[in-house]
């Protein structure tokens, strides 16, 4: 984070306005974390949105693949984060192309060699899947989520079961956010949204 | 930007990644192996996959965080960042609280995975984004060496046949040898091993077959010597079953102690106990939840607020236990005589006002070299928390009296 400016960061958030923006301009991080006046506040906390979807979105996302190495996966941000968070992605899977999307967006991020290859589209993520498996002439698709079902269980400990504090680390907007489906059942409130209709 | 096509051109040329047919590895595999290997481990508390190691190079799967990354939490409200699991739930040890031990009377199914089967789920789990990094701990059979080489290879196969980065957590098994340990610093990010009781004394109610010095305390020994010569990343670590044999939190407190100076380990993770139907502790009661998170809060004061073992010895009563109720506060309440004035105070003295961490006390400092502190919304904007720490500020020549201070805070 510290590699972009204050306003830079700012700007990834979907409601930011012009003199808040204007002032972040002139402020250094450390100004941001020392200030009481209550406009730097304000963008403390608009940063700390931002921070807080980025840092949901990395460890909430799940992986499928097609062919080894294209990994996609759902992710539906209320800020301008799609981008960084592709990116992040692609760094961590190097040489693995990163498709993130929804219904009206995809982002595409390959990483090798310390160069990035970027790619972003308006369009429907699975019509875009559709595409890539015509151009590699390949559909398989590996989904481990049976596997990861059954570990997450195995780390449950019912004498301390505590859906209170479930709830407030994994919100249901971060979870819808990012496809996460497995522990999406278990912050439920309808059966509909159990059977994920 | 570039075309889709050009990016897709690009990775079908790339070989580099070696896993072959993914899709029809894990078709056989048994759930309740990865489920038994996995509840193996749920009662192991440490989560942190922060690491201070650096990923620079190309061609590798994975990189690590400074700040750690939980990927999931379960129902108990607990992050899962790792695939933790042992290597084999075969153990011939016998302590009395382990659903591993020898001594347990339930069924129990022998389940072991070779190392390159674990090395494949742990990369698919973490390509699949499930997880940080690995934590990998094992039953100990007679020759905790053999068990012991086993998941080093496990690790070997990840480092080099699919180039792993991400993060290893690796449990030192009681007894195994130096050569074991050096092998395993060479690849981990952190190693530890489980004390799990505060002495020697206490462990031998619990097993008749570790010995505390020998086993344990010894090989923290050779992890510590092996840090010194060599950075390990993440550190050392240890863990603590509180309750299990009737010690003092004042027990555990001063083994905490020794931990961090004498062992110079990163963190102490506390764990209550739970009886498991089967084990020989079976009819022995649960310890309270908020036990451990007394505890944590008393490592914290001594770890990040720098509080001196003789203040931290306030918040015990005389039975040597904490009571459920915040130790800061209690410390405070019998120490602070006087409010101090939050333009005045140093860093040390506003750490140890309650609501004032060291986030706030780090922007008080700071915010004051160019503004005066007059009123309350000022402290709310620089992260105090009003409520707890206003009894015990002087504000704009505004303050609490002492006997204001004990209504305040016992209401």
């Amino acid at each position: 984070m510290q590699s972009m400016s204050v306003s830079e960061y700012l700007l990834l958030n979907k409601n930011i306005s012009s003199n808040l923006l204007e002032k972040s301009k002139k402020m250094s991080w450390h100004d941001i974390n020392i200030s009481a006046d209550s406009d730097t506040v304000e963008i403390r906390r608009k940063i700390g949105e931002v921070r807080s979807e980025i840092h949901k979105l990395r460890g909430f996302v799940r992986f499928n693949s097609i062919n080894d190495n294209i990994l996609f996966g759902y992710i539906k941000p209320q800020h301008k984060t799609g981008r960084i968070v592709t990116d992040s992605f692609a760094k961590r899977f190097q040489n693995n192309i990163i498709i993130l999307g929804n219904e009206k967006m995809v982002w595409i991020s390959y990483y090798s060699k310390n160069n990035y290859l970027r790619y972003e589209d308006k369009k429907n993520l699975k019509d875009t899947l559709d595409r890539i498996k015509l151009l590699i002439k390949d559909d398989r698709e590996l989904d481990i989520e049976k596997i990861w079902e059954t570990y997450y269980n195995s780390q449950f400990i019912k004498e301390r079961e505590d859906h209170n504090l479930f709830y407030k680390n994994m919100p249901r907007k971060y979870l819808r956010a990012s496809g996460n489906k497995v522990e999406l059942k278990l912050n439920s409130k309808t059966l509909d949204e159990y059977m994920d209709k | 930007m570039t075309s889709l096509e050009k990016i897709v051109h690009l990775s079908t040329q790339s070989k580099y990644d070696v896993i072959g047919d993914e899709g029809t590895i894990f078709k056989d595999i048994d759930l309740s192996k990865v489920d038994t290997l996995g509840q193996g481990t749920k009662h192991d508390i440490c989560t942190s996959s922060s690491t201070k190691r650096e990923v620079y190079q190309n061609g590798i799967l994975g990189n690590v965080s400074r700040s750690g990354i939980c990927h999931s939490f379960t129902p108990n409200g607990r992050c899962v960042s790792m695939f933790k699991t042992l290597f084999t739930n075969y153990c011939t040890h016998d302590c009395k609280y382990c659903q591993n031990s020898k001594e347990y009377k339930g069924t129990k199914r022998i389940y072991s995975y070779t190392p390159e089967e674990l090395a494949r789920l742990t990369i698919s789990l973490y390509k699949g984004n499930y997880i940080e990094g690995l934590f990998l701990s094992s039953g100990i059979s007679s020759d905790e060496d053999l068990i012991t080489e086993k998941m080093i290879e496990t690790l070997m196969i990840l480092k080099n046949k699919y180039r792993y980065a991400g993060y290893i957590h690796f449990k030192i098994l009681p007894g195994v040898s130096y050569e074991h340990i050096k092998q395993a610093s060479e690849i981990a990010d952190r190693l530890s091993i489980n004390i799990e009781t505060p002495s020697d004394a206490y462990m031998s109610e619990l097993s008749s077959t570790k010995s505390y010095i020998n086993d344990i305390l010894k090989r923290q020994n050779y992890i510590k010597k092996l840090e010194l010569k060599k950075n390990l990343p993440a550190g050392q670590t240890t863990q603590l079953v509180v309750g299990a044999c009737g010690e003092s939190d004042l027990d555990i407190f001063k083994r905490m102690l020794k931990e961090y100076k004498e062992m110079i380990l990163k963190r102490v993770y506390y764990s209550v106990f739970s009886p498991v139907s089967g084990t020989p502790l079976e009819k022995i009661s649960a310890q309270p939840t908020w036990r451990e998170h007394r505890l944590y809060q008393m490592d914290w004061l001594y770890r990040v607020y720098n509080f001196s073992e003789k203040e931290i010895k306030i918040a015990f009563d005389d039975g040597g236990f904490l009571k459920n109720n915040d130790p800061k506060l209690k410390i405070a309440l019998n120490t602070l005589d006087s409010s101090f004035d939050p333009n005045e105070a140093s860093y040390d003295e506003l750490l140890r006002i309650p609501g004032i961490g060291p986030k706030s006390a780090y922007r008080i400092i700071n915010y004051r070299k160019n503004n005066k502190i007059y009123k309350k919304e000022q402290l709310l904007n620089l992260g105090v928390q009003l409520k707890k720490a206003l009894p015990f500020l002087k504000v704009n020549g505004w303050e609490y009296t002492r006997i204001e201070r004990w209504l305040e805070c016992n209401q």
